[in-house]
Order: C-alpha cells, then structure tokens, then sequence
C-alpha cells in the first residue's frame, strides 16, 4: 500500500518506499485520534475540555460548523510527549476549492504581535503537551487548572476555518453555496518517525487520513453570517480597539450566506450559541410619513402580519409602501423606498439563555416587527448579556422594512424596550445598550427618566426607551 | 377634610348601592326617579357650583404664538427644539389647569359619562365610573359652562402601546343642569408613536379657539383652526372673523353674524360612515344653517375624490356622488337620521 508523507510547505506527496526511515525502537508511540473540537471552559474559567464536532456527534444537525469559525483540531497521542506533530486540512471533493489541496487556513500564532494572532498557514505543526494555543491575550493560559492532568498527550491546534483572503473566501462560500461539504485531516510525526494510528499496534512511517469514513465520522462546514459577541472583561477578546476601547462584535461577512448565526462568550471565555436568525434582503425603507389618506394608485394590496396594529400594506410602483392600521395618531403611514437594499435578520420570538451566570433573554410585547438589520441584533444580544435580566422589546422593524405604527424604526436598526421599574436598573440597560454601540438612546423625562445619563430626551419616549444608529465603529469585520 | 367626608360618604352610598342592587331593584329605580344619583353629571355639576370659577382667558397663552394661523393645509414641524418647546409650553398648561386647586374630583358613570366623551375616540367599556376634574367656566351669563378633564386609556385591539386619552370637554346646560351643548375643548390621544392634539385658549371676546395637531415621533404638523362661540341658547357655534362669502376647499356658505347661515356645503371625513365599507369616509354635505345652528334637513353624499402621494385630496378630482343618508335638524336638535338603502 502506497503511504503519504505532508512535505515542508504543508502538501503531501507519496512516500518513496526505498526511502522510508527507519522505525525507532522507542516504544510504541501512537496518534490514537484526531479531532475537530470546540472548547468547553466550566468552574469559572479553571477547567478546559474539548466537545468533538463532527457526523458522528452532531447526528441531528448536517453539518458541524461554519465557514470562517473558531474551532479547535485536536490530536490525541499516547508517549507522544514534546514531540511535534504536522496536519493538513483538505476538502474531502473538489468542490470548495476546486481541487482537493491542502487549505490555506488561518493559524492561531501565540506569539503574534497584536492584529496578527492568526496567520495563514497550510503546514499546522502542534506539540504534544504544549498549551500555548489555549493563550488568552495576556500570553497566559495558566488559568485552566487541569491542562497537565488531562490534555498533556494532546497536540491542540487552534485556527479559524477561512482563507486569509476575501477573495478566496468568497470562491469557497460561492462553491460550498447551500450544501455542506466535508473537510478530512491528514498527521503525521514532524520527524517523519513512524508511530502506531489509531489502535493499530503496528508503526509505520507516513501520514493517515482522518474525518474520512462514516465509522470515523466527517467534518461538515457549511455557510453562515458569523456574529461574535464578547464580555466586556473576556480576555480571549482579540478585536481591534475603537477610540481606545476594545470592541465586543465581530462578524465574519458571507454572501452567499442565508442565515446569521450569533455567539457569545462570556468573561470565561465559555461559548453560548445564541441563535440562528435566517437573513434577507430587501429594499431599504426611509422614516415613515404619516398621512391623512391613503394616497391614489397603489397596484395592489395585502393584509399586514397578523398580531400588531398594521392592517393592510399598500403597494404603489415606485416602491412606495403605505400601511393603514389600528393606530390613533398614524392611521396611515408612508415608507418611502430606498435605492438600496438592506439585510434583515428575523430575531427569535424570544430568547431565555440562563447558563452558568450568563442570562440572555427578551420578549416581544404586542407586536410582529421582528426583524432588524444583523449587527444590531448582535449589539443587542451583548446589551442583554450585560445587562442580565429579561427585556421587553416593543418591536424593530417588518420583514418588508417598514415599521407601522412608528414612524421611526424602518430597515431595523434600532430596538425599542419598555421602561424597567427603577431608575438603578434603567440606567443599567441604558448603559449597556450604550457600551454595545447604540449611539443614539431616547428616552423621556418624567420622573426619573430624567436623571437616566448616556441618553437624550425626546418627546414620545415616555412609555419606551430608544436605542438606536448602531455605529458599525464597535463591530470588526474579521474578514474584510 | 370637609371634602375628605364627603367622598367617605359618597364612597359608602355607592358601595350599599352595589351590594343591594340585584335584591332592591325596585328601591334603587325609584331612588333615580326622585333624587338626584350621587354619581351623576348633575350632582357633580351641583358641586362645581358652589366653587371658584374659571374666568376669562382661559387656556394655552401659547396658541396664539406658535404655528400658522391657517385653517387648512398642513405645516409640518421637524425642528426638534421647536417640537419640544411646543410640547413643553402646551403640557405644562394641561398639567397646571389639571392640578388646579380650584379643580374639584367628580366621580360619574361611565354610561353617563359618554354623554360629554368626544366620540371619535374609542374609550375602553371596562370603566364602571369615570373621574374627572372639574370647575366651572364663566363665559356667558344665562348658561353654566363646565370644564371637565379626563384621562382614560382608548379601548385596547392589537395595540402595542396602551393608548391614552386625555380630554377636556366644555359643556353648557341651563340653570336646571340640563345638558345642552358639548365641545371638545382639548385633547391628547395616542402613544408614544404619536398623538393627536388639539390646544384651546378662549379669549376675552368669548371667542373658543381650537387648533388641532400631529404629534409625531419626529415631527408634529398642524392640522387644523376653528373659532367657536357660545350662542344665546348655550349651543356651540362657527365662529368667523368676517362675513359675506366664505369658501374654501372643505366649506363654503355664507358667514353672517359672524358665524354659518343659509346654504352650507362641507366636506369631512364622516364617522357616520365608517362602517359601511367605502373606501374612505368622506362625505359631501349640503344643509342650512340658521345663525349658525343647524336647521332643517341635511343631506350627506358620497364624496368620490383621488389622493396625492402625500394622501392630501387632489380637488380637481372631486365628484359628488350617491346620498348615503339624511339628518333633520330642528333648532340645532338633531330630530332624525335616516340612511337610504
């Protein structure tokens, strides 16, 4: 049987037999397993494990990850310590890529300088009982208590599934489109010594193949919108700073993406899937104007989503949209039509995340507006987290932009809440809608809403805060 | 604590009242027969007799100031400042007339209270009682005049923000407190996605002025002004500056005496036919006015007419249609309403 060997530069060719190495008479050393994994940090912050992620243990799901997450490859090995070990990532079809060569992937590297902790790398070289790739920013990852007692014969490899190029990445998205496609890792001794694979008692010189069989399982990447939303004291939080602050959103941009898919971490680094929200696209709307009739000339009409005081929408050819409803002061209002589409995210119904300290949660009031533009349902997803108890949100926008009966909410880029009941915890929700990017927040000026900082007055805002022009200054585009 | 006494004693009338009516029927009919009920408007309006009365002027100073005096067409404010002095200057009068001391607290029935609710809103039927705060206005010597204000919450459908209604009604009865004339003097309705307003000041003239606003969430725009004067039979009437001819595109007659009389044509959005599925309400009139009262037979016609893309009526478009319904009036009274089939 023809063997592989990976090469220097991280491709891998066929080993000359005449050439083979010789087997070291050292014992049996053997890579029992190799892995795509997610890290699982429990007993605040002072325990690390690794989830594996691929067919056999997502058996419900049809994939395993996204195209541009943070995932961990870990390589199991026994009396393999302080010896180095190569891997390589290939698509297991032509299909990502348009051949099956070693990926180019992005390499988490602990000692890069700041802005550059990844760097692209096809040739992945990890060293067996070496920790460095579980390093916050601070250099330090003597915070996990149990690294020695149950990870010192693993090799831990950690990288972010994408290109180092937009273009590239865009190629791999436009290829991989609505389907998943499966990634395989090839391993191998740095020394090119041989060692046993798997349960095998026999060494041998060479690479193996693995995620390649149903027995062993496969590794599905599919697209996604990735959303990445930080604790304001995580220190595993590598964004670049704004204005002096560290930012907390992140997003790995995918056209050809047709949902969002939100994360959180919280100050211990522990990872919460917040959500999937399925994305569109649609014409931008302007403010709503509100008018006394409804204007003459509309080419067709429809019933607004059931459930809120919009009625019936109104379809004019030039774009325009008028909704008439149940409302006193805005019986009919007119949105206006863009020349640009915005992208919207349909928000869960509700979300009530309580894990381990960490509390995500809101409803909705009354109301069927919920969408809103994708940032900022992920600055609101930070502002919740901080903020730690349940909001009720008053609405975003429709799917369609508009936003009946406010005037004010169209393309979602703003989230209304109603008032908590004191003047300590409003100022708490405020303040962390402010620190997620909310750059304008309204609120009113009776009582105690007066006193609330980091927030104007405004009239109409006696029943609700507003907080709204996310400033896309406080996300990073990881992969501009 | 005079007043304290009072209300201890009202409050335990209408507790025994309620606990014994299903078993005293016939005592509690017979009690409405011969006395006044304690949670009437006649009682109340009894009570705001004997208090301090608002004189002339009365009402927001600041109406004479701010916005355009126009009676039609719409200007639409998107100053922020603007919107909020506006705001600021119209509520802290709603606020301070609201907690004048010479307000005295009326509780009175919802049912009897519909009597001198604006009817264009919807008030929530939940309420068993209405209170108001009242004083009576002195405006014109033969007639009481009250002021009563209100706040009640709008009748709740798919609404996502309660809506609140804020209303102060003037109403004119005769010496025995029969009710004889209602005008909505102020109002605030709606939510923080906007509000309808309308703002009084009555002069020293005697002369009501009411001007009607938007309220929005990013602007307010003016809608309206009408002048209103009490006549010698307590009713609330047009009030104009001049006389002879007057016309616009949504009233035209003539003006003598300085408020309609003969042949009037007026064209509104009509709450009459709201619920008879036309695709918007409004109506074409044709009636006589005879100083300034409505007088003999009205005659209501569909009003067919095309909307710009701001939803303002295109005027050349109008076309009078199909009678919908009459009204006989007779001096002011409304005697008969009768829709053709």
């Amino acid at each position: 049987m023809a063997k592989i060997t990976i090469t220097d530069s991280g491709q891998t060719t066929t080993l000359n037999e005449a050439n083979l190495p010789e087997t070291p008479d050292d014992g049996l050393q053997r890579i029992v397993s190799v892995y795509f994994a997610k890290k699982v940090v429990t007993q605040n912050g002072s325990n690390v494990a690794f989830n594996r992620i691929d067919s056999l243990n997502n058996q419900e799901l049809d994939y395993d990850a996204y195209l541009g997450q943070t995932v961990y490859l870990i390589i199991e090995t026994s009396n393999m310590r302080t010896l180095e070990i190569d891997a390589v990532i290939k698509p297991t079809t032509d299909v990502l890529t348009g051949n099956t060569d070693t990926l180019n992937l992005l390499k988490f590297d602990p000692a890069g300088a700041a802005g550059s902790e990844y760097v692209a790398s096809t040739l992945l070289t990890a060293t067996v009982g070496n920790f460095d790739a579980l390093n916050n920013r601070d250099g330090s990852h003597a915070h996990y208590t149990n690294l020695e007692a149950n990870h010192a014969d693993k090799a831990i490899i950690k990288l972010q599934i994408r290109p180092n190029t937009r273009a590239t990445f865009n190629t791999w998205a436009t290829n991989l489109g609505t389907e998943a496609r499966s990634l395989e890792v090839i391993v191998e001794r740095h020394d090119k010594q041989a060692c046993a694979f798997r349960t095998n008692t026999e060494e041998i010189q060479g690479a193996q193949t693995f995620l390649n069989s149903d027995t062993e399982g496969w590794f599905r990447i599919v697209n996604r919108v990735i959303f990445t939303i930080y604790h304001a004291d995580n220190t595993y939080n590598i964004l670049e700073l704004n204005a002096g602050t560290r930012r907390r959103l992140a997003k790995i941009e995918n056209g050809t993406a047709t949902q969002a898919v939100y994360f959180y971490y919280d100050q211990h680094d522990v990872e919460i899937e917040v959500a999937t929200c399925n994305l569109s696209s649609v014409l931008g709307r302007t403010n709503g104007t509100r008018l006394q009739n409804v204007p003459t000339g509309f080419t067709s009409q429809a019933p607004a989503p059931a459930g809120g005081e919009a009625q019936t929408n109104f379809y004019y050819p030039n774009g325009n949209i008028v909704t008439s409803g149940t409302n006193t002061a805005n019986p009919i209002v007119r949105y206006g039509a863009l020349a640009t589409n915005v992208t919207l995210v349909r928000m869960p119904d509700s979300l009530a995340i309580n894990s381990n300290g960490t509390v995500i949660s809101y409803v909705f009031s009354g109301t069927q507006r919920r969408f809103c533009n994708p940032q900022c349902f992920a600055a609101f997803v930070g502002a919740l987290a901080q903020f730690g108890q349940r909001m009720t949100s008053t609405g975003m926008c429709f799917g369609d932009a508009t936003s009946y009966p406010s005037v004010s909410h169209p393309n979602g880029d703003s989230v209304d809440t109603t008032y908590t009941s004191t003047l300590v915890t409003e100022q708490s929700k405020v303040n962390a809608f402010h620190e997620y990017g909310f750059a304008h927040i309204i609120r009113g000026q009776n009582g105690w809403k007066a006193q609330l900082q980091n927030s104007t007055y405004h009239t109409n805002h006696e029943t609700h805060l507003h907080s709204g022009d996310f400033n896309d200054n406080f996300l990073q585009i990881l992969n501009a | 604590m005079k007043i304290d006494l009072y209300f201890l004693l009202l409050f335990l009338l209408l507790s025994c009242k309620t606990k014994e009516e299903g078993l005293h029927n016939t005592f509690a009919e017979k009690a409405i027969v011969e006395e006044v009920p304690k949670n009437s408007l006649k009682t109340y309006f009894l009570t705001l007799d004997k208090t301090q009365a608002i004189t002339l002027p009365y009402g927001s100073e600041v109406l004479q100031h701010h916005f355009e005096n126009r009676s039609e067409a719409n200007t639409t404010f998107k100053n922020d400042t603007a919107i909020k002095k506006w705001n600021d200057s119209t509520n802290n009068f709603i606020e301070i007339d609201s907690l004048s001391k010479n307000r005295k607290i009326g509780i009175v029935s919802y049912s009897e209270s519909k009597k001198i609710f604006d009817k264009r809103f919807n008030i929530a039927d939940t309420l068993k009682d209405v209170q108001f705060k009242g004083s009576k206005v002195t405006i014109l010597d033969g007639f009481n005049t009250y002021s009563l204000i209100s706040n009640a919450y709008l009748a709740c459908k798919n609404c996502e923000i309660q809506e609140t209604c804020y209303q102060n009604n003037l109403i004119s009865t005769d010496k025995n407190h029969v009710i004889q004339d209602v005008l909505s003097l102020s109002f605030k309705v709606g939510s923080d996605y906007g509000y309808n307003s309308q703002y009084f000041y009555i002069d020293n003239d005697k002369v009501i002025h009411l001007k009607t606003f938007y309220e929005g969430e990013l602007e307010s725009q003016f809608l309206d002004y009408k002048m209103y004067k009490i006549n010698k039979t307590g009713k609330f009437i047009r009030y104009f500056n001049k006389n002879g001819a007057y016309n616009t595109t949504n009233e035209s007659g003539t003006v003598t005496n300085n408020t309609k009389d003969g042949k009037w044509i007026e064209i509104f959005k009509n709450d009459n036919i709201k619920n008879l599925n036309y695709s918007d309400d409004y109506t074409y009139s044709e009636g006589n006015y005879n100083d300034g009262i409505p007088s003999g037979t009205f005659a209501y016609f569909k009003l067919f007419q095309e909307y710009d893309e701001n939803g303002l009526p295109i005027i050349a478009s109008r076309k009078k249609t199909n009678l919908i319904y009459t009204e006989v009036y007779n001096k002011g009274k409304l005697i008969e309403r009768k829709f053709v089939k």
